[in-house]
């Protein structure tokens, strides 16, 4: 019974080291991780961070487990040993995986976004959420979180939006062939000229473009800082409709006449 | 403080001094475009603008009962009420982009000056703490530099001038000497200069506001032109009495690489 107890006790002080290691070292990984990420973000960017941090907290988990397993008497170089025998295995049946890793590596050495930017791939436009090892989470214009695989970021044209301060907004415009192409080139000139969000320099582009079917065709490009972007397009969209409503300036739609012949 | 239309001298009374709030009154601000009101509520600032590009000699300070119909008011709110409110004139938040006349070539080991005038801000405060700046004018915007790594400022309508009583005399706009120095051997070109008021001071004078001089010295393409704020009073005018520090001090002359073709960053 004594010796029973005994070993019990050993045992309850065997596994409470382990717990308290276990403890220690997942809050010493925790902290340590999170103070790369705030470095690395300085120093580098924010997804930059991101991969530090966790790439330093899993690794420690790794590490912690071991010496849990060592303090609880596991052989460390035997499991080791099933490890790499497993990890054959795994390598063979996670090829994706692998893939969607060194995607991943490619991506950030790339810095072709960041966190934060608004991207446009496939289908898909949104602001970049995360860059994770494996994938890239996207939180899009409807809330909607959607996670693309590396290796497809990889494999198709990612736009970024925001990626330089400024931003052109272009607009096709197409008024009708009644109109005086000077008069409405002055007319959009205007307007951009008095849009609060419209920047000076880049210059503003006024073109008049082809001769269409039923209209003149027209395209206005505006420069705004990329804050200001969809504030200028719907602001010069609006004041267009309103200024071309003052100024008689007809903007066709397509319709057609039917003539009824009577025998 | 008096009411109503105001003269140079009679706006002074209003700018740059601290007044006790009077309960209730909504006072009206009208200088160059702007169209200020502003009312104190015990713990609250509540406060209007708005823009109107009709009259650049617009001067008026008004008390009124209410706020005109249609504005929209923003709300500012304190732990303790409000006793104290001042309007102070203050540079610009961002740089300012200036064209000159024509294009401009300084000859080899060759100077020039040149007058820029700057439509100032008014910095609305409560007991040192700043509660809202408004432009005088409306500021168009510009980008300075290419689309990839340039800057954001305020664009002039007014030209860099050699001569600074070309300037009219205005109660909201400052004269801000800039002095360039050819220290090269090739010819220095450009039609624009991208000015970053945050190390300006601010001068009152009789006829004019100042800004403390600012030198350029080019010493070629592919080395940095150093820029240094002079911290002496300008002395185109006589009697300037200082009336406000610079937003960020200049502690040494400040470098910059760019010296873009025909475009001048100071």
């Amino acid at each position: 019974m004594d010796t029973a107890l005994a070993l019990n006790s050993q045992q309850i002080y065997v596994i409470l080291k382990a717990l308290f290691l276990a403890v220690l070292g997942v809050f010493v990984f925790y902290k340590f991780s999170l103070l790369l990420n705030k470095k690395f973000s300085i120093i580098w960017n924010k997804q930059a961070g991101l991969m530090a941090e966790k790439f330093t907290f899993y690794t420690g988990l790794v590490l912690i487990a071991m010496l849990v397993l060592h303090q609880l008497g596991f052989k460390i170089s035997a499991l080791l040993g099933a490890a790499g025998i497993l990890g054959i295995a795994i390598g063979f049946a996670s090829q994706t995986v692998v893939s969607n890793l060194i995607s991943g590596v490619f991506l950030l050495s790339e810095k072709t976004f960041q966190v934060g930017d608004q991207i446009n791939v496939d289908q898909f436009k949104g602001i970049v959420l995360s860059i994770d090892l494996l994938s890239v989470k996207l939180r899009t214009y409807e809330n909607h979180l959607i996670r693309i695989p590396n290796e497809v970021l990889l494999k198709h044209n990612v736009v970024n939006v925001t990626h330089f301060p400024i931003r052109r907004c272009d607009i096709p415009i197409s008024v009708g062939y009644g109109e005086t192409v000077a008069h409405v080139k002055e007319v959009l000139q205007r307007i951009i000229s008095n849009n609060k969000h419209a920047l000076q320099n880049p210059k503003p582009l006024v073109v008049f473009e082809s001769f269409d079917a039923s209209s003149l065709a027209f395209k206005i490009g505006v420069w705004a800082v990329k804050e200001e972007f969809m504030d200028l397009k719907q602001s010069l969209m609006e004041e267009i409709k309103i200024t071309f409503e003052k100024e008689n300036i007809e903007i066709p739609y397509a319709y057609q006449n039917v003539i009824l012949k009577k025998e | 403080m008096n009411d109503g239309m105001f003269n140079r001298k009679d706006i002074f009374t209003v700018l740059n001094h601290v007044h006790s709030v009077e309960k209730e009154c909504v006072y009206n601000l009208e200088l160059g475009s702007l169209h200020l009101w502003f009312q104190f509520i015990q713990d609250e600032c509540r406060v209007a603008f708005k823009y109107e590009e009709k009259d650049e000699d617009l001067c008026a300070f008004n008390r009124l009962s209410d706020f005109p119909s249609q504005l929209k008011l923003k709300r500012y709110i304190a732990a303790k009420s409000f006793n104290q409110f001042s309007l102070n004139l203050v540079f610009p938040d961002k740089s300012i982009v200036v064209g000159s006349e024509n294009p401009v070539s300084i000859l080899p080991r060759k100077r020039a000056l040149f007058f820029v005038s700057i439509p100032l801000f008014v910095k609305l405060a409560v007991q040192d703490n700043k509660i809202e700046e408004f432009s005088t004018l409306i500021r168009p915007k510009t980008w300075f530099g290419d689309p990839m790594s340039g800057e954001l400022c305020y664009a002039l309508k007014t030209h860099a001038k050699r001569e600074f009583e070309e300037f009219p005399e205005r109660p909201f706009r400052a004269i801000c000497p800039i002095k360039i120095k050819n220290n090269s051997g090739e010819v220095l070109n450009f039609e624009k200069i991208c000015l970053s008021p945050k190390h300006l001071m601010l001068f009152q004078g009789k006829i004019h506001f100042w800004g403390n001089q600012v030198e350029v010295n080019y010493e070629g393409e592919k080395i940095e032109t150093s820029i240094s704020y002079s911290q002496e009073i300008p002395k185109h005018e006589s009697d300037l009495i200082k009336k406000c520090a610079p937003r960020e001090v200049a502690t040494e002359s400040i470098f910059r690489r760019t010296f873009d073709h025909l475009k001048l960053w100071v």
